[in-house]
């Protein structure tokens, strides 16, 4: 169900603000209305988080994969607290950051300096002689190697040295010459690029520059191993940054309230089944306060939070993946769930990885203790797994191996499974169909339920329980072809034909011309097409759990009757071939089952989302999103 | 006796062709759209490492064909007796199973490709927004929906044929 909202108005002394806030954080129950904001002390908190986090990063190659357990525990005043030492650590990471960047700056330049002056090894002159005089031009730069005839001809004296694409060449001419030769020279593509404030042969430089790089490299080890030195203190800058992350999200509520001197006015969305907690908290505080509570007004976008048992919490998350429920409608969730539980465990419909895959969600429940979505998830998950052993045994088969081989001569030999989809597909059809029938009905319940509710009257009848009785006319005129009475097809037909005239007639009853009307119940007549899709969709179940079962049959006929089989006669091979067949099938149908997990995963929702939610859902709701503890790290008491 | 001679007196041969057809088209559909939401993953998880897994989900998704086909395939081949020592199936047989495989064939090699365009731009989308990852894996299903008709009726098909 939706769980009521209240809107919560709250003045109070000034001085009590900090303190309220930090109690309403903790019990998560308001989410605040905006008054304008951002300033100051919450950019201060952002930077501070920002910072934590960049160090936290720069940490991340050296820590140890975090491990698989669940969260830590910690009190907020804890978190709080190592705000401070951890910001301390930070100044020194980004101290050490910042030598990194100079070290990869320089090594750079250097490593460029020295890949030009490469090629000019050979040269014995010391590069500062070389430059022009007051006669001759000189000129040190590249040529592309295509370039050199050009250059040679161009009638300057050059010199080439190395280099293979492009060859360092010196070029010399009489300064009277250069201005006739110079379109030459460039047309052969030189470019002078001169040396610089260099100083001595190109051998020496060479020679220098690879020393300083050696150096430059031995310098960022060392700076890599002290960054690395400080691996171990990653915990710390994480829990800091969980502190710091609470702290800026109540910087920031702070700055969205509206104030005065003296006095703070708080507006926002409580829980109704919270309201007596907010007030207590509040009361603990202080007694010079004024709380008011009033319920939604027509228009105002009310926020949504979802509450169901136990069993129908999980969930939430296959509603949450499609949308939330607008404010004051339907949660479709204890609508859906007992149709997600039975469609998932037809699809999967194998005893052994419905087993497989309880085990591991509880397993993973157990370890890691996940909270929210990721545990909603792996509960679906869960119950989905027990769904499939119960499933498996009725409609499919167990790790890839039919129910009668395993019951050979028992009793049960001939019971399992109810129906075998692979020998008689078209029973196994009817049953999906038939679900699918039932589903649809049953949403269309609901959608004239809420018309009636509104007083809608004539949109129950005409929009939605007319087609029940359509839908219902002519499946009972299919009666005559079963063996029942043809009076009974009869009456279906004349059934399907009086509510199709409903629909006719009154579909368009908004409309006020007759043509108009006729032409929009004409046009919601043909929606039986898409109740027919609609019912041939449900024929996925089916297939889906064919998939699995063929699939897993197919990779036993592999790995036993083929590969295995192949060793017979070998005594010696039998037994190694044995544990490698073991080992290659047991990894096979571990990837089988991820893959249809993953299939049957989203088919089941993907029927509860179109053939059902389309029928009455009115999605767009937004998340009830409360001011609370955020962390990534830490699980705050 | 011409080539053609020999396949219209072979049932099996035409059978190993409808096997042959499911398991090579539907598997390379079923290649080329995990390969193209591979691509699109890996310009994300360049980005943002984190998003990993919800990026392998879509991933996935363009991958059922081929198992459909290679399903199909199987099928068609244990009821035309290819697997082991079989026994040899009438020209009707075989033809009614080549058709049979038509339908995962075509169905699953084009319905892949078109899934994994869908897996890919849900991909990008998760790049952007990662909280609305479910709805990505929503659309690509909603393609898979004819992989599985298809998948349904090629079934039914070999299912129906008298050997």
């Amino acid at each position: 169900m939706i769980v009521p909202m209240k809107k919560l108005t709250l003045a109070a002394p000034l001085e009590y603000r900090e303190e309220i806030l930090q109690a309403l954080q903790s019990i998560c129950a308001v989410q605040l209305i905006s008054a304008g904001g951002g300033g100051q002390a919450s950019a201060e908190a952002e930077g501070r988080v920002q910072r934590l986090q960049s160090a936290g990063e720069l940490l991340k190659p050296f820590a140890k994969k975090e491990g698989f357990g669940p969260k830590p525990e910690a009190t907020r005043q804890e978190l709080e607290a190592e705000i401070q030492p951890a910001l301390e650590l930070c100044a020194e990471l980004e101290g050490l950051q910042r030598r990194i960047a100079q070290n990869g700056g320089d090594t750079e330049k250097r490593s460029q300096q020295l890949s030009a002056l490469l090629p000019w090894a050979e040269m014995a002159d010391p590069l500062e002689n070389v430059h022009s005089t007051q006669n001759v031009r000189v000129m040190a730069g590249t040529v592309p190697a295509e370039g050199v005839k050009a250059l040679m001809e161009s009638g300057a004296l050059v010199r080439l040295y190395g280099g293979d694409k492009e060859r360092a060449a010196l070029v010399i001419c009489p300064k009277e010459q250069y201005e006739d030769i110079a379109p030459d020279i460039r047309a052969a593509g030189f470019q002078e690029k001169g040396f610089g404030e260099l100083k001595g042969s190109a051998a020496e430089n060479i020679e220098r520059l690879k020393k300083e790089i050696a150096a430059l490299k031995a310098e960022r080890a060392e700076l890599s191993a002290q960054l690395a030195a400080f691996a171990h203190r990653r915990e710390e800058i994480c829990r800091a940054l969980d502190g710091a992350a609470i702290g800026r999200d109540r910087e920031r509520s702070i700055e969205e309230l509206a104030h005065t001197d003296t006095a703070f006015l708080l507006t926002g969305w409580v829980r109704e089944d919270m309201t007596d907690k907010v007030r207590r908290e509040i009361e603990k505080i202080t007694d010079v306060y004024y709380l008011d509570l009033e319920d939604p007004a027509e228009g105002d976008a009310v926020p949504t939070a979802l509450k169901n048992s136990r069993l129908i919490t999980p969930y939430e998350a296959v509603t949450s993946l499609y949308s939330l429920p607008a404010y004051g409608t339907v949660d479709g969730t204890p609508l859906m769930a007992p149709f997600y539980f039975i469609f998932f465990g037809m699809m999967l419909s194998d005893t052994v990885y419905g087993a497989v895959l309880a085990l591991g969600a509880w397993a993973f429940l157990k370890y890691t203790k996940p909270a929210g979505m990721v545990k909603n998830l792996a509960e679906v998950l869960m119950m989905g797994g027990i769904s499939t052993v119960f499933m498996g045994l009725l409609f499919g088969t167990c790790a890839g191996v039919s129910w009668p081989v395993i019951f050979r001569g028992t009793a049960l030999e001939n019971t399992f499974p109810l129906i075998d989809s692979s020998a008689d597909p078209i029973a196994m059809l009817a049953l999906c169909a038939a679900m699918g029938i039932v589903q649809m009905f049953y949403a269309v319940f609901i959608a004239a339920y809420s018309c009636v509710k509104r007083g809608d009257w004539a949109g129950a009848i005409v929009d939605n329980l007319a087609w029940v009785f359509i839908i219902t006319g002519l499946l009972m005129m299919a009666a005559p072809s079963l063996g029942l009475p043809a009076a009974l097809g009869t009456a279906g037909k004349w059934m399907a034909i009086a509510f199709a005239a409903v629909v006719l007639l009154f579909a368009g009853r908004s409309k006020k011309n007759i043509a108009g009307r006729l032409m929009s119940g004409a046009g919601k007549l043909y929606d039986v097409t898409s109740w027919l899709g609609d019912v041939l969709s449900y024929a996925r179940i089916f297939a889906l759990g064919l998939s699995t079962g063929v699939i897993g049959l197919v990779l036993n006929t592999l790995c036993w009757d083929m590969l295995f089989a192949s060793f017979k006669g070998k005594p010696a091979l039998m037994a190694a071939g044995f544990v490698i067949v073991t080992v290659l099938s047991v990894a096979l149908h571990a990837f089988m089952m991820a893959i249809s997990t993953l299939g049957c995963f989203v088919h089941a929702a993907r029927l509860q989302y179109v053939e059902f939610f389309g029928k009455f859902y009115e999605a767009g709701g937004k998340a009830f999103r409360p001011l609370r503890y955020e962390t990534k790290y830490v699980n705050v008491k | 006796m011409t080539f053609f001679d020999t396949i219209g007196m072979n049932g099996q041969l035409l059978a190993a062709a409808g096997a042959a057809f499911a398991a090579m088209f539907a598997g390379i559909g079923s290649a080329i759209g995990v390969g193209r939401a591979g691509e699109a993953g890996a310009a994300i998880i360049a980005e943002d490492p984190d998003k990993f897994g919800k990026v392998l989900v879509l991933q996935l998704l363009p991958g059922t064909q081929g198992i459909y086909g290679l399903l199909i395939g199987f099928v068609i081949a244990g009821k035309a007796g290819l697997l082991g020592a079989g026994t040899a199936i009438s020209t009707t047989a075989g033809l009614q199973l080549f058709f049979a495989s038509l339908p995962i064939a075509f169905g699953g090699l084009l319905s892949a490709i078109a899934q994994g365009r869908t897996a890919a731009t849900g991909i990008a989308m998760v790049g952007k927004r990662p909280e609305e990852s479910g709805k990505a894996i929503i659309f690509a299903v909603m393609v898979e929906t004819y992989a599985v008709l298809a998948l349904l009726f090629s079934f039914l098909l070999v299912n129906g044929v008298q050997v």
